[in-house]
């Protein structure tokens, strides 16, 4: 995952977080985690204030697991080892929550409420005002960084999910089908960028050469824009079928597709052009001498 | 709105922002489509010739017109003969050769700042029909 190009040595220098930084954090450990089963608790009413609560914790197995990892978690985090398996948990838990489904807004807001909770600790600790003011920036430093980890690390899982969507997407977007013998149809729907007129190109030339095809019908209605990188590519699709003996119809060409082709000053030469698919059958079956016929 | 150019499919989003936009504007759809065109085909200069750069719109306003700008900026080698450049059929980069051209065949204002090592800046205006107002 290249996202994370920061090690844990990088985030600490990006939040400034020195050693004194970490020894405050260390100092408040045992403090913290004496007072963390009541923060736990009161915590935990803020949350079944909220519809996620019941959405996400609503099984007792499943509250009782999180309330474990979140006592193991501020023992981590109160260690202040930050480090790269430190890193890479917090990565993990992010990476949870985007699969679950769980918002970053919940997310966000429960670590802020945890922030006060500490805050207010703060206050029964008697410490110099000096003392307390930089433990204060301390752990909002620490919190901080933390949240960017998981925050990274969902974005990167939701950017997986779209990736993968597109590559589906992708996969089917190509079905060169042959409606009868000697011509192929291929209708695309969407938008056709470089890859996917790469993917129509090689896949209608391997049609072609198949199923020995005299003609091409490729339909364009479903796509809603025609640029001149479209039209290049649509002119190479063309060329290459014509240099297999296959002629190729592009039926489908919208009124405004039309017009802007013209406007954009694109010469579409001798390419066979329609308005809809039912010509450029026409056009196909009167190259193979046949007819359709009413029974 | 500004929106970062870096990948191919940059390139869709910034049509669909800016086709939602221009309707906001009361641009009727053929209209809206071309302003599409538009910004595809800055889009694809920058992809193509600096890899990244920035495309904005926004609205635009004289006297007794209304209309949207459009703005493509790059940090590139900048266009080292825009002349020729707009001419028909001439590319550097393998393909047809009609964007600029084109756009500029297209919009009402098309104005170009460039030089060579200093990046390019496209700035177009496209008017709303007055009928339509």
């Amino acid at each position: 995952m290249d996202e994370f190009s920061r090690n844990a040595q990088q985030l600490c220098e990006l939040y400034g977080i020195t050693p004194e930084d970490t020894e405050f954090i260390q100092k408040l450990k045992d403090i913290a985690l004496a007072g963390l089963p009541d923060m736990v608790d009161s915590w935990y009413v803020w949350l079944k204030s909220t519809p996620e609560f019941y959405e996400f914790f609503s099984d007792p197995s499943t509250l009782e697991r999180v309330q474990k990892m979140q006592f193991s978690f501020w023992e981590q985090f109160f260690t202040a080892n930050i480090d790269g398996s430190y890193i890479e948990s917090r990565r993990k838990v992010g990476e949870v929550h985007a699969r679950i489904g769980l918002s970053q807004e919940i997310y966000l807001a429960g670590v802020d409420h945890f922030l006060s909770l500490f805050v207010d600790m703060l206050s029964t600790i008697d410490w110099s005002q000096q003392d307390l003011n930089k433990a204060r920036r301390a752990l909002n430093k620490m919190v901080h960084m933390d949240m960017t980890i998981i925050v990274q690390s969902y974005e990167s899982i939701v950017n997986q999910k779209i990736t993968a969507q597109s590559k589906t997407l992708m996969a089917m977007s190509t079905p060169v089908t042959q409606i009868w013998e000697g011509l192929l149809l291929l209708p695309v729907v969407g938008l056709i960028d470089s890859r996917r007129a790469q993917d129509i190109m090689d896949n209608t030339l391997t049609q072609i050469s198949t199923n020995h095809a005299q003609s091409f019908i490729l339909d364009i209605s479903g796509v809603a824009v025609v640029d001149t990188a479209v039209a290049n590519h649509l002119i190479k699709i063309t060329k290459a079928t014509k240099l297999m003996g296959c002629e190729c119809i592009i039926s489908g060409l919208s009124p405004a597709v039309a017009q802007t082709i013209v406007e954009l000053g694109i010469d579409v030469g001798t390419i066979k052009t329609t308005a809809n698919l039912r010509a450029a059958i026409e056009i196909a079956f009167d190259k193979l001498n046949m007819k359709i016929i009413k029974q | 709105m500004t929106i970062s150019i870096q990948k191919e499919n940059d390139i869709p989003f910034a049509q669909h922002q800016v086709t939602d936009y221009a309707k906001t504007l009361g641009f009727n759809q053929l209209d809206c489509h071309k302003i599409s065109i538009i910004v595809s085909e800055l889009a694809h200069n920058i992809l193509k010739y600096v890899g990244k750069g920035y495309v904005m719109f926004s609205k635009r306003r004289m006297i007794h017109r209304e209309g949207i700008l459009i703005e493509a900026v790059d940090k590139g080698e900048g266009i080292t003969n825009l002349e020729i450049a707009l001419q028909d059929s001439y590319s550097t980069g393998g393909t047809l050769g009609l964007g600029l051209p084109g756009i500029k065949r297209i919009s009402d204002i098309f104005e170009v700042d460039t030089a060579p090592g200093k990046g390019t800046h496209v700035k177009i205006t496209y008017w709303i029909p007055k009928n339509t107002l």
